[in-house]
């Protein structure tokens, strides 16, 4: 056992959990998705991406690529959250959250496709 | 670039891991800790403005407590925020800044710049290995034609220098500090760009060039390659694969110093084509025949000994390493550089020495000494170290030869001026009689006293339109339609035809009155402006015809009209 894989697999499942966690309840309903859980998720995708730094084989590009995507649309979830409630001061409505909750569907598929990718090479590995 | 970004990412890594989750604690913390009461209500601060506090605190800027006054929780934790962050960010630094200083990294961003600013060569160029005596002289040299070079050197020290030198040349030449032993570090250099038209290996390593060689005419099969090499052996090596040209300083040394013994004017006429253009020619100093003593026997000592007894000439050979020494000259033991071997070698009787060790003071000090006892000896000295050329010039030898300058000019001929090279192949073939004929008709035609310009005249479509023009026309042009002033006509241009190429033959002074044919290429001599005037006649159909028909020739349709030349 490799204490290295452990923790990249780790975080690299954990981002999919916890964003996985975020983007479940209905979407436009602002008690269903809190923003502690945005924050957990984003801090633990940016750590999964920078875990990825310095793979140099095909499938570790791939993988730092679908990082990549998740931090941008996460990042862009609490940028709209931040503009909306903090900068305007608006109370938080259905559509924003909504908006906010699709964007984090978007990450949650590149999560996933990491996870399966993470798989992937795991089963190739052992063959 | 990919080893540099991922270098970049590799180093980076734990840095930014640190960061991240000392942010993240100190935000979501922020969050967390009770703030300020507000009516009743224990107040808490929103991510926004959590991350806004973190993101100034921990880069020190320190604006306060912002949004509002802190509750005794919060500056609490504040607290531990800017000791946690600022640490970090320290840590953070330190290792962003060591990356900046690492010797790989530094080393990979400058082969990153070389092989950026070689890719941006968009002209022909050669790529050159080894900057020494002979590879600086050779720049020097080839960049006042404007031609691009590269430059791979092992020594960190010549690649300062050359980046120093670079400032003063007309054009820039890129640097690289690397092993070029290493094929890496070749293609970096351009070996594969099509640009690159040829590799001169200069090392001072035999083992290295032999390398270069290989490696280039493996990569690159087509491009031309010249090197240098001192063992027999290697010569053989490297000539077995197909190399171009392999130049040895001290053959070439040793072979003009016999043709100078053997026939004086053809060693006039080969100084004189062979100079660099438009510059006083001195004339060289010629070795006496007599009985000549040569200081060391090493390899160059050894290429003049023969040559000079291939020459009838006596010689008396001084050198201190019993060893090395063979043959059936006369050998004295010892330096030279005391007066007691020189004596020992019947100094009053010589006619010339030659200092040729491998030790510039020793040298030096043998000159000095031989002077003294005989002032009348022809002096050869060799100079081995640029640095010394102070010395050597105080020192006013009749000849001096530098290893470096002696490679330097032979390959600026064969790169300058391939045809001729050809040309003076053929020439020495004929006797010394001929050739002092030849330089004496140059002498009364164009004048010796500047060494002249040398250049090509190709009969095509791309060379010289003009000329393929007036031949279209059923004209008959002569070389010596050539060799007339276009500006006027009662002059003639101070211009020599040397040799001629057609279908593949060399042709040597061709007559005046030789019909030039399509295909034709025509060696010139010729000093001043004649080269610039010739150019015109090349590509102007007008002016070329004024000049064969003896008149002025209408350029316009209407004129010509007009005038009834039609």
């Amino acid at each position: 056992m490799n204490l290295e894989k452990v923790i990249f697999g780790f975080f690299i499942v954990l981002a999919l959990t916890l964003n996985f966690g975020f983007f479940i309840g209905e979407i436009d309903n602002p008690t269903h998705h809190h923003v502690y859980e945005l924050f957990a998720v984003i801090v633990v995708n940016l750590i999964a991406t920078i875990l990825k730094f310095g793979d140099r084989t095909q499938i570790g590009a791939v993988l730092l690529a679908t990082s990549l995507v998740a931090d941008l649309q996460l990042i862009a979830a609490a940028g709209v959250w931040t503009y909306v409630v903090n900068i305007n001061g608006m109370p938080m409505t259905p559509d924003v959250m909504a908006s906010i909750v699709s964007l984090s569907g978007g990450a949650l598929l590149a999560n996933i496709i990491s996870v399966v990718l993470l798989v992937l090479e795991t089963i190739m590995l052992l063959r | 670039m990919d080893q540099i970004f991922w270098l970049i990412l590799m180093r980076m890594r734990r840095p930014l891991l640190v960061l991240i989750g000392v942010y993240s604690i100190a935000i979501l913390g922020m969050v967390l800790v009770a703030g300020p009461e507000e009516n009743g209500q224990i107040t808490h601060m929103d991510f926004f403005h959590a991350v806004y506090f973190v993101s100034y605190t921990s880069t020190t800027i320190g604006f306060g407590e912002l949004p509002s006054a802190f509750s005794p929780s919060q500056r609490m934790w504040a607290m531990v925020c800017i000791y946690m962050s600022v640490v970090s960010w320290i840590y953070s630094l330190g290792a962003i800044l060591a990356l900046i200083q690492d010797p790989a990294f530094r080393q990979a961003m400058t082969e990153r710049h070389f092989a950026r600013s070689v890719r941006k060569i968009k002209e022909p160029f050669y790529l050159l290995c080894g900057y020494g005596e002979a590879g600086r002289a050779l720049v020097q040299a080839l960049t006042q034609y404007n031609i691009r070079m590269v430059v791979i050197d092992k020594s960190e020290d010549r690649i300062n220098q050359l980046s120093l030198e670079d400032q003063t040349l007309p054009v820039h030449v890129p640097g690289l500090c690397a092993d070029a032993e290493v094929p890496e570090h070749l293609l970096e250099a351009g070996l594969k760009n099509p640009s690159c038209s040829r590799v001169i290996a200069l090392t001072d390593n035999d083992t290295v060039n032999l390398k270069i060689a290989l490696t280039s005419k493996l990569l690159n099969p087509s491009l031309k390659l010249i090197a240098t090499a001192r063992n027999e052996e290697t010569k053989l090596n490297i000539a077995s694969f197909g190399t171009e040209h392999i130049v040895d300083a001290f053959e070439i040394f040793g072979e003009t110093i016999a043709l100078s013994l053997h026939s004086p004017d053809q060693y006039l006429l080969r100084e004189w084509l062979s100079g660099v253009a438009n510059t006083p020619f001195k004339k060289p100093a010629m070795p006496p025949r007599g009985t000549w003593i040569v200081c060391g026997f090493g390899r160059l000592g050894r290429f003049l000994v023969n040559h000079l007894e291939s020459e009838g000439l006596p010689v008396v050979v001084i050198e201190p390493n019993e060893d090395i020494l063979s043959g059936s000259h006369k050998v004295v033991y010892g330096r030279g550089t005391e007066a007691d071997t020189l004596l020992d070698a019947d100094i009053k009787n010589a006619v010339g020495i030659f200092a040729g060790t491998d030790n510039d003071p020793n040298n030096l000090s043998i000159i000095m000494t031989a002077r003294q006892l005989n002032p009348s000896l022809f002096i050869v000295a060799r100079q081995n170290l640029g640095a010394n050329s102070a010395l050597f010039e105080a020192l006013d030898a009749d000849i001096t030869m530098n290893p470096g300058h002696v490679l330097a000019n032979n390959i600026r001929g064969l790169l300058t001026m391939p045809r001729l090279s050809e040309f003076l192949q053929q020439v020495s073939s004929y006797d010394n009689k001929w050739a002092c004929d030849l330089f004496k008709r140059l002498e009364d035609t164009i004048g010796t006293e500047t060494i002249p310009d040398i250049w090509e005249v190709k009969v095509t479509e791309k060379h010289s339109p003009g000329i393929l023009e007036v031949i279209s026309t059923d004209q008959l042009v002569t070389v010596e339609h050539l060799l007339i002033d276009a500006y006027n006509r009662e002059m003639r241009l101070k211009v020599y035809p040397l040799y001629l190429v057609r279908a593949g033959q060399g042709r040597l002074m061709p007559e005046k009155e030789t019909v030039l044919e399509i295909g034709d290429k025509i060696l010139f001599c010729g000093v001043g402006h004649a080269y610039h005037r010739m150019k015109l006649l090349l590509n102007d159909y007008y002016l070329l015809q004024q000049v064969i028909l003896d008149r002025e020739v209408p350029r316009s349709s209407v004129m010509r009209w007009i005038l009834g030349t039609g």
